[in-house]
């Protein structure tokens, strides 16, 4: 029977492509022949709003990037002007930083395995990590005042100290989390349904992994053993005790168990950065850069001059460029900041782990079946906001 | 920025060499330490120092390292030695600045949220580049509390413009020094010592003299702010253009701060030129960009229709005139119209004015001098001669005398009277004034004659003469310059012109012995019916003591684009190369007869001038016999006026064009030395106003004929008319120098002198708020002598009654003055003081009485 | 054979495990709030509305400096001062556009005079846009508010002469 190849237009709009994402689909009956994602829908020009934005003026664009990993994006950033201006933060920052970081992946994962497996038609799923997310960003609203746009890691420490019930609060997620944890996998792990979506889907090898540069679980995935966290430790993470999970396959399958047990390695780090909080203050004290402490702003006058210096023009960052990465749930998220002495960066560019492993959506799905598509865009995890910028 | 003020060197010029920051440098003995490190680009952090001020070493923030120095040394009060090894920034060096912030800071309040300052300030920008955010003085700061303040903010207004809070102060004495050193004024002064030193005004006086602004300018803190500045917007928000001051000939630099969203100029500060301003500003100059934002502005065209001006549209108005203009010239001809221009508009308005009234149009009717009585219809060749002189503003500095004749410097030229009391504080000038009245200047000048008025040429003249009788000059034309000044001896001329002998010996020996003089002649002249003969003993004056070989001599113009309006050949009959350039511009030059403002007067009256075209000029105003004035526009068939405001004129106009002010559009200006500068567009024009060259392009347009066919032809030909040889010959010969008088009046025994205010300049100013806030209304300034006979006291009103007119004032008792004269400022469309004047006559007299109510 | 066996796994085994977790949720109270009866309380340094505090003794804290505008990173404060009758700086226009404002709560932090605040607020939609430009009578509070969580550390009366309380 002679047959032709179908043009399919997947998206913008559609449910599964968790934003405004279009693939460009060729079929040839129920085989994809070419994929082919286009992007931009959700353009915001961030990058360039941050160069005309002082310093430290642009940590609420990057919340807006990646909006399930608000706490990351501020933390790559604040890391990247810190290496730029030589600022050594407190260890409590550090700490707080990293309890922070861990619960975004938490956020970020559990949203992902909800809206994932409601895409492969468990719907109860995204009611119970929803559920879950609740608490996490009561921790988010407790600390920053806000539930989503954090804007609460800042250059040189944080936007204010934690609350005071900051480490029962965190505790009560530890504790209740893993439980959670178990109930997601009683639902999916052995459910044969998906197994049968996910297993041998949308599968990668290590090779073409790395020759994509993919990071995070879609490399891990492959087993290929690469964590930002302990490759080039950032944050005081060299100071935490917990193990990169490993798949073998590459496939959808693997990168769902990679990130369950991630979010059990999460847990174990936050845990031992709560136990072990040192007291201290809260952002770094360097004089011109970082705001100096609101209560010596109304009543010393040097601290007034500093403070409304730093207000209405900034700090000028030394001449040159950094590139900081850390870790994001979605892989390795880099800050390139190059400065030409001003007060505005001169170019930020940023390294999106999802925009970089969307790149590997063509081989993931081209000779596969087109209902496999689904769950490939889905196990890539990406967030349209930080793939358009 | 290297360059700085100091005391003249010695002439042998010994110099020093030392190192700084491991860099060898070579300066002048006696430069300080700071200024050799400027010199170098090493930038020591400075409060109290002012480049154009004595150092006085009171902040202690430029501290430097020298080696073989036990402690730190002020760089500004330390003059470089040969050998020194200076270190600018060592840690040393940066501990003692923080220990100098910290001092400072300990009681300063923490204002910087209330602060108009705050964004520009100093003392924020050195404390965020030389201290650290922490404090360790943690008690009550010393306070100043006004009696019954009320609040937490303890600013006193010391002067119209002035606002003071003394806890900001840091006591640099910027401000103090300034008042005293530059402007010569005391009206600021510091008062107690240690913890509660404070400045301000002068018990019972206000800070409002002529150049008050700058104080506020100079204030490193918020501690003098300045009141049009106040509370109005923060320094970031607004962008800073360069501009130019359009009131002041010799075109001072000035920066604008805007605002884009608001299409709104907020500040003048200035914008420091050493060749011409020093970095100082006139209030004239600083304020008044308000007249750009006054309320009552014109908007739109207005045109005449059954008696009553209507608002129009610039479509009807121009056609209006094209239809108006071209039907003179249809039934009466092209010389029937007429134009008078501004010398304040710029050179593509006032080029594109001339071309469209004498290539467009056809005419010779066109003249930029509305202020001066009776110009003759022919040249006046040496007048124009010492007109065109070659001037330089900053060879004021190094002359060894200098000579004011006919010149009230301080209300004419602000800042040349700057420069020639700083040619005094700290150059070695000798300052003679020759005046019909006593001016300000006169504190600097080594000798002050006043002469009687309207006897300007005979004072200069007995200079000559007795130059020449006590032998200090050999002149082998003695005989030719006896006859040319028509005075046979120098005592009977000083007798005549009420100087005395000694006085004239005494200034012709200062001016033959100097190494470099500078002779300027000012507005008294220009306006004076006998400019030509005056103009003529100035030259006379200059061949003799040889002033042009050695120095520089010249009248001063009066407006900020005079000069380019003469050499944009818009003066009725201009010289023949400026000519030759026209013609060979167009095509073609009118042949028709010339005729000046006077003559134009005098032909309209006899209604051969039916249609005039008025160009930012107000004549009824400003024209030295009001009566006529406006009995002559009163008889034209059509009147067209540009203007930024309703005028006098405006009111007997067919057609009112609104005008954009100098800041709407970009204009270039040639000041008083023939430089051209650039006044840059700040704001968008206001309301529907246009920038004059748009108007007469506008106007040439509708009749028919383009100006420029491109928008560059436009520069290129007024490029063309500006490339102008400098060198201007002077008459060699002693030439006749004796004037006219008027017939003595017994009834009316007083000379009046009109002039500018020292805060105003023109007829515009008035609506600048700052300005009038230091004068408001106008006044009659008179001598206490002559007021006790008349009983009149401060402030009473005076009536001033002169054979054409009558004005009542109130009067201003000054010493400066003397008893048969009185002066009235003429920038007040209130007080119509022009209606005082006659145009025939050289000197008005008027007689003065006290009203009593 | 082994289709079979996976076949009973799944039917005996995975099926269940999950349909307890589904029928455990079956005796648990429901998470959600009946909302808009209910509302969930915000925390103390939520970032709503803002308010513009005062002074213990009334009068205003703001003096229109100018630095929240320039911390703004959305551009969204507009202000004009103007100087009142006792020669105090304050604010003839402060206007917030609610619709440009990111609520990052950079103004509370840059404020020198502890004047604005943001609140716990928020629900403030409205039919028009010209509605969110909140100007400073709408923001302005009567009285020093009592929820304000920075209310012990900021000062009761403007002080700017040091530590100790000025004896106004």
């Amino acid at each position: 029977m002679a047959t032709e190849t179908m043009h399919i237009n997947m998206g913008p709009q559609h449910p599964s492509t968790h934003g405004v994402l279009r693939v460009e689909l060729d079929v040839d009956g129920e085989t994809v022949v070419r994929a082919r994602p286009v992007i931009g829908y959700l353009h915001t020009g961030i990058e360039k709003t941050m160069e005309s934005k002082l310093y430290y003026k642009a940590i609420p664009c990057t919340d807006r990037m990646d909006y399930l990993n608000p706490m990351g994006n501020n933390l790559g950033y604040s890391l990247a002007i810190e290496k730029l201006m030589g600022i050594e933060v407190p260890d409590r920052v550090k700490w707080v930083r990293v309890i922070l970081a861990e619960l975004t992946r938490l956020n970020s994962h559990i949203v992902w395995l909800g809206t994932h497996a409601l895409d492969l038609g468990a719907m109860s799923m995204l009611l119970y990590t929803f559920r879950e997310r609740e608490s996490i960003l009561d921790v988010y609203e407790a600390c920053s005042g806000q539930r989503m746009m954090s804007s609460y890691i800042r250059i040189g420490g944080l936007a204010h100290d934690i609350p005071r019930d900051f480490d029962k609060v965190v505790k009560r997620i530890l504790d209740e989390f893993p439980d959670k944890l178990q109930d997601y996998e009683a639902l999916l792990t052995d459910n044969e349904i998906f197994i049968n979506r996910t297993k041998g889907v949308a599968v990668i090898s290590a090779e073409e992994a790395i020759n994509l540069s993919l990071t995070g679980p879609m490399l891990r995935g492959c087993g290929v053993n690469y964590d930002v966290r302990k490759a080039e430790p950032y944050s005081g993470y060299e100071n935490f005790d917990f193990d990169i999970p490993l798949g073998k396959n590459g496939d959808a399958y693997d990168r769902y168990l990679i990130r369950l047990a991630e979010m059990r390695q999460s847990l174990r780090i936050v845990r031992q950065a709560i136990d072990g909080m040192p007291e201290g203050p809260y952002r770094a004290r360097v004089p011109g850069v970082v705001l100096p402490p609101k209560e010596d702003v109304l009543h010393k006058m040097e601290s007034m001059i500093f403070h409304f210096k730093i207000i209405t023009e900034g700090f000028k960052a030394p001449q040159g460029a950094v590139y900081q990465a850390i870790e994001s749930p979605k892989g390795e998220l880099g800050f390139y900041i190059s400065s030409d002495g001003s007060n505005k960066p001169n170019r930020v560019r940023v390294r999106p782990p999802a925009f970089i492993n969307l790149g590997s959506l063509p081989s993931l799905v081209e000779g596969r079946l087109f209902s496999d598509v689904v769950c490939a865009i889905g196990s890539i995890d990406i967030i349209l906001g930080e793939v358009d910028r | 920025m290297a360059e700085a003020v100091t005391k003249k060197a010695p002439s042998n010029k010994a110099t020093v060499t030392l190192t700084i920051d491991g860099r060898s440098v070579t300066v002048d003995k006696g430069t300080t330490v700071l200024e050799a490190a400027r010199s170098l680009g090493i930038h020591v952090p400075t409060f109290c120092w002012h480049p154009k001020l004595k150092s006085v070493g009171s902040c202690r923030m430029c501290y430097v390292e020298i080696e073989k120095m036990p402690k730190l040394q002020v760089s500004c009060a330390t003059e470089a030695m040969d050998g020194m090894v200076v270190a600018t920034d060592s840690d040393l060096v940066k501990q003692g600045r923080r220990a100098v912030i910290e001092f400072i800071l300990m009681n300063h309040p923490l204002d910087c949220p209330t602060c108009d300052q705050g964004g520009e300030c100093q003392l924020q920008d050195l404390t965020f580049a030389h201290a650290i955010d922490d404090s360790r003085f943690a008690f009550q700061k010393e306070r100043f509390v006004e009696d019954g303040s009320v609040s937490t903010f303890d600013d006193v207004q010391i002067g119209p413009e002035i606002m003071l809070n003394r806890n900001r102060c840091i006591q640099c004495y910027k401000c103090v020094r300034a008042n005293k050193e530059a402007f010569g004024e005391f009206d600021l002064g510091a008062f107690e010592r240690g913890n509660i030193t404070e400045i301000n005004a002068a018990p019972g006086r206000q800070v409002d003299n002529p150049f008050s602004g700058n104080l506020a300018e100079i204030c490193p803190v918020g501690a003098l702010t300045g009141m049009d500045w106040r509370y109005k917007i923060r320094v970031w928000l607004t962008k800073t253009v360069s501009s130019i001051c359009p009131f002041t000939a010799s075109g001072v630099n000035t920066l604008m701060y805007m605002d884009e969203t608001k299409n709104r100029i907020y500040r003048t500060t200035s914008r420091r030129n050493d060749e011409i301003d020093d970095g100082w500003l006139s209030n004239v100059s600083r304020y008044a960009y308000q007249v750009v934002h006054a309320d009552d502005r014109l908007l739109t065209p207005f045109i005449r229709r059954d008696g009553k001006q209507v608002e129009a549209t610039w479509d009807e108005a121009l056609d209006l005139i094209a239809k108006r203009l071209s039907d003179i010239q249809d039934q009466k001809g092209c010389v029937c119209i007429g134009g008078l221009v501004s010398p304040r508009l710029d050179n593509a308005t006032l080029y594109g004015f001339n071309k469209l009234m004498r290539h467009v149009i056809g005419t010779n009717n066109v003249d930029y001098r509305t202020e001066y009585r009776m110009l003759p219809q022919t040249p006046e060749d040496h007048y124009q001669a010492a007109c065109s002189q070659p001037i330089r503003i900053s060879d004021v500095d190094d002359s060894d005398v200098i000579v004011v004749f006919g010149s009230d410097m301080l209300k004419e030229h602000p800042n040349l009277y700057l420069r020639i009391r700083k040619a005094f504080n700290f150059g070695a000038a000798r300052i003679f004034i020759l005046n019909p009245y006593s001016t300000k200047a006169s504190d600097v000048a080594e000798l002050e004659m006043v002469y009687h008025a309207g006897m300007d040429e005979v004072a200069l003249g007995a200079v000559c003469l007795t130059a020449v009788e006590k032998g200090i000059v050999s002149s082998d034309e003695t005989d030719r310059l006896r006859e040319a000044i028509a005075f046979d001896s120098a005592s009977a001329a000083a007798l005549a012109c009420g100087l005395e002998p000694d006085h004239l010996e005494l200034m012709a020996r200062a001016m033959a012995e100097a190494r470099k003089v500078t002779f300027l002649a000012g507005e008294i002249i220009s306006r004076s019916r006998e400019r030509e003969p005056i103009a003529a003993a100035i030259c006379n004056l200059n061949r003799l003591f040889s002033i042009n070989t050695k120095g520089q001599f010249g009248i001063l113009p009066g407006h900020s684009n005079s000069r380019g309006a003469h050499h944009l050949g818009l003066a009725p009959d201009p010289p023949a190369s400026i000519k030759a350039k026209l013609r060979s511009l167009w095509g073609q030059y009118p042949d028709t007869e010339t005729n000046t403002t006077d003559s134009m007067m005098v032909q309209m009256r006899k209604e051969e001038i039916d249609g005039l075209i008025i160009m930012g000029a107000n004549p009824v105003m400003l024209y030295p016999d009001r009566a006529f004035a406006r009995e002559s526009l009163e008889k034209l068939d059509f009147l067209v006026v540009s203007d930024l405001f309703e005028t006098e004129t405006t009111e007997l106009a067919d057609v009112v064009l609104p005008l954009s002010s100098w800041a709407e559009y970009t204009g270039d200006y040639v000041n008083l030395e023939g430089r051209v500068q650039t006044a840059s567009k700040a704001i968008h024009p206001i309301g529907d106003s246009r920038p004059g060259y748009a108007i007469v392009e506008a106007i040439a347009d509708r009749l028919e004929n383009t100006l420029y066919t491109a928008e560059d032809y436009r520069r290129d030909e007024i490029d063309t008319m500006l490339e102008v040889d400098t060198a201007c010959p002077v008459p060699n010969l002693y030439v006749p120098s004796k004037g006219g008088q008027d017939e003595d009046d017994a009834e009316y025994p007083i000379a009046l002198m009109i002039g500018d205010d020292p805060h105003h300049r023109g007829h515009y100013t008035e609506k600048s708020a700052s300005l009038t806030s230091h004068v408001g209304e106008a006044y009659l300034e008179l001598s206490p002598d002559l007021a006790a006979g008349h009983e009149i006291k401060e402030g009473d009103s005076v009536r001033i009654e002169s054979p054409v007119g009558k004005v009542v004032l109130p009067a201003r008792i000054s010493e400066h003055i003397r008893n048969d004269i009185v002066f009235v400022p003429r920038n007040f469309p209130s007080a119509p003081v022009t209606s005082l004047l006659m145009r025939k006559r050289r000197i008005d007299r008027v007689r003065i009485s006290k009203v009593v109510r | 054979m082994n289709v079979v066996l996976r076949a009973i796994g799944n039917v005996f085994w995975s099926m269940p495990k999950g349909l307890a977790v589904t029928f455990k949720h079956l005796f648990k109270k429901p998470v959600t709030l009946d909302y808009p009866h209910q509302k969930k309380p915000m925390s103390p340094r939520y970032r709503g509305l803002h308010y513009l505090e005062r002074y213990d003794d009334g009068s205003e804290r703001c003096v229109c400096c100018g630095l929240c505008a320039a911390a703004c990173p959305a551009d969204c404060i507009y202000m004009e001062p103007e100087e009142n009758e006792k020669g105090e700086r304050r604010a003839r226009i402060y206007e917030i556009n609610m619709l440009r404002c990111i609520f990052c709560g950079y103004c509370e932090e840059a404020c020198p005079e502890e004047a604005i605040f943001l609140g716990r607020e928020y629900e403030f939609s409205d039919y028009d846009r010209d509605s969110f430009i909140y100007t400073k009578v709408q923001m302005l509070v009567t009285s020093p508010r009592k929820d304000n969580p920075f209310k012990w550390i900021i000062r009761k009366v403007r002080r700017v002469y040091g530590v100790p309380e000025p004896s106004l």
